[in-house]
């Protein structure tokens, strides 16, 4: 995070590509631990992730990229179903045997 | 509650199908009180559904087999299954379509072909080593394998079922998903930190997308184009524009004054400022001047308000161009570029250009030369000139600002000739014989040079060691604090030094 007067030295000129090259990452949106799962619910525009670690479903609203609720549900959600129709979420949780269901409206569990 | 170690959920006609993996049934659950209608036994370790119009098929992981389970349509309680199909070992993904089933076989290294109206299978097609992961394309009839353990993904052709090509991919490729609105296939990894995006009309990798760690989970929104991908290594989600295929940041460009310039980025293209859109990485985007500004600095805003100032690179960096331009003489190059990194709001700052000589000056000028002196215009004349002084006088500082360069380096020497430049230029002020804005950037000016000179001291540390680097270190410290609190250098060139002091200490 620098910012350079005008006038770039050849030697901040290297500076800056050497920092270029070593940010090779690429950008992406925090979620929470093991996001096992991602899927799309068209309907509303949201985008639903699965954190197998942390018990939540990240919802991003998929026109802005932010993450607007973590859901607690049950443990180790791994997998995730959208019914378009009843417009809801199903998540199975493999450490305690439950299915939650998320409301795609009003996002209670 | 359902099963044991529920794995797998397909929904049907309001009710919900739940593989319970621990305990070999699936559970039928009404989809409006969410109670459970029933289980039904399947195979061994039910891991997969799919979901086909009048049937659930479930792949059971330990019994080599997928059972048939037939949807009453109008009461759950009539679910049952109907059949046992037996296809190779250790079955792990399903893909059907309204006349076959396709089952992915681990462990044998095939894929079986059902028949869907009779439950027959019809052939067994070899693939690559573990194949995981079964899609098939929306337009063309063609199925896609990801081969977790020989790193192919191989391609079937969907009505002769015979295998068309084996893609060499990354590491440990598990999951396929194929855009239906493009027909590219995207395929994601559990050892890569990559997506691979493959053509579906010629079966030829296009490219691989650089995302997060282990990228297992991969969502296609087909309405936007858009590609989510879940990595699991860095806890993390990528969006990808399906369009160009190139991971999106999220971006709210602004700019500052609001009406002081533009955000141009691509190919000329302008942005749109004050709304959240997504931006291609690597995207380079210029901040753009309007007229009567010049472009200052690009800063990012984080949370609670504050900014922090980011990278930019200036188009002309020659010391003569930039102070030439900050003058006002040559404003074509005094816009700054950056490029997309990450997610954020970021802003393009812009100051007002000093002006020229103004219109109403213009007049009386024209009068000296064609015409004797008019009373009414000697108070202008009087004004022109004292702008003319100003502005010679502002030329004068400025040449001696840029002869400090003239022995080719800045160094510890020049502090005090800067010190006593910037005192004249203070006491020039002080008596009006300097405009405000002609100061403020005489001011910049001066900083700019004495932050070049602190940075090579800073540099110049790498050179000492032990105890006299960090006696030395510390007074560069001192000094800096010192010459921020005189005002010598400005605020955005004292973060600047700061976050170079705050690097040096980590290390």
């Amino acid at each position: 995070m620098i910012v350079l007067p005008h006038h770039l030295s050849a030697q901040t000129l290297d500076t800056i590509i050497n920092e270029r090259k070593s940010f090779n990452q690429s950008p992406q949106i925090k979620v929470d631990r093991f996001p096992l799962y991602v899927t799309v619910n068209p309907a509303e525009n949201k985008i639903y992730v699965a954190n197998h670690d942390s018990n939540t479903v990240s919802v991003i609203d998929s026109n802005s990229g932010n993450v607007t609720n973590d859901i607690r549900v049950g443990t180790g959600p791994s997998y995730m179903t959208v019914d378009t129709t009843e417009n809801k979420i199903y998540v199975a949780n493999e450490g305690d045997n439950t299915v939650s269901v998320i409301d795609a409206l009003t996002i209670i569990r | 509650v359902v099963g044991d170690n529920p794995a797998f959920i397909g929904t049907h006609y309001d009710r919900i199908y739940v593989a319970n993996e621990g305990e070999n049934t699936v559970s039928v659950i009404n989809g409006s009180d969410y109670n459970k209608i029933k289980d039904i036994v399947v195979g061994d370790s039910p891991a997969f559904i799919e979901d086909a119009p009048d049937d659930i098929y479930v792949a059971n992981k330990y019994n080599d087999s997928v059972s048939v389970i037939h949807i009453s349509l109008t009461n759950g309680s009539n679910d049952k299954k109907i059949k046992d199909i037996m296809v190779g070992k250790r079955p792990s993904s399903i893909t059907a379509d309204p006349g076959q089933i396709f089952v992915a076989n681990e462990f044998n290294n095939t894929v079986s072909v059902i028949n869907a109206s009779n439950y027959k299978k019809l052939k067994d097609i070899p693939v690559g080593d573990g194949p995981i992961s079964i899609a098939r394309g929306w337009s063309n009839d063609k199925i896609y394998v990801a081969n977790y353990g020989n790193n192919t993904v191989s391609v079937i052709n969907g009505s002769n079922y015979n295998k068309i090509k084996d893609i060499p991919v990354g590491k440990g490729p598990i999951s396929i998903a194929i855009s239906k609105s493009t027909s590219k296939v995207y395929v994601g990894y559990t050892f890569e930190s990559i997506v691979t995006v493959i053509n579906a009309s010629n079966d030829n990798k296009i490219k691989d997308i650089q995302v997060g760690d282990s990228p297992a989970s991969i969502a296609i929104h087909d309405d936007n184009n858009m590609v989510y991908v879940a990595n699991k290594g860095s806890n993390t989600v990528s969006v990808i524009d399906g369009s160009q295929d190139k991971v999106v940041s999220g971006i709210t460009f602004n700019t500052s004054p609001a009406n002081a310039g533009s955000i141009i980025c691509d190919n000329n293209k302008e942005y749109p400022t004050n709304v959240y859109i997504y931006v291609a990485i690597r995207t380079i985007c210029k901040a753009q001047p309007n007229k009567g500004f010049e472009f200052n600095s690009w800063t990012e805003n984080l949370k609670h308000n504050s900014t922090i100032p980011i990278n930019t690179s200036s188009v002309s960096n020659s010391p003569l161009n930039s102070f030439l331009s900050s003058f006002g003489i040559k404003q074509n190059d005094t816009s700054a570029y950056f490029d997309i990194t990450r997610y954020g709001t970021f802003t393009a700052n812009f100051k007002p250009l000093a002006p020229p000589i103004p219109a109403e000056y213009l007049v009386p000028l024209y009068g000296i030369i064609v015409s004797s002196i008019v009373g009414w215009s000697i108070p202008s004349i009087v004004g022109w000139i004292n702008v003319r002084n100003r502005a010679r006088r502002l030329n004068q500082y400025h040449k001696r600002i840029v002869s400090l360069y003239g022995d080719g380096e800045l160094d510890e020497k020049d502090i005090g000739s800067l010190d006593g430049l910037k005192r004249e230029i203070l006491d020039a002020y002080s008596k009006g014989k300097l405009a405000d804005q002609h100061y403020v950037n005489l001011k910049e000016e001066i900083s700019v040079l004495y932050e070049e000179i602190y940075n090579k001291r800073l540099h110049s540390l790498i050179d000492i060691s032990g105890r006299a680097n960090k006696e030395l270190f510390n007074r560069i410290k001192d000094d800096i604090t010192d010459a921020y609190a005189k005002g010598k250098i400005t605020e955005i060139h004292y973060e600047l030094l700061t976050k170079k002091i705050l690097d040096y200490e980590n290390k």
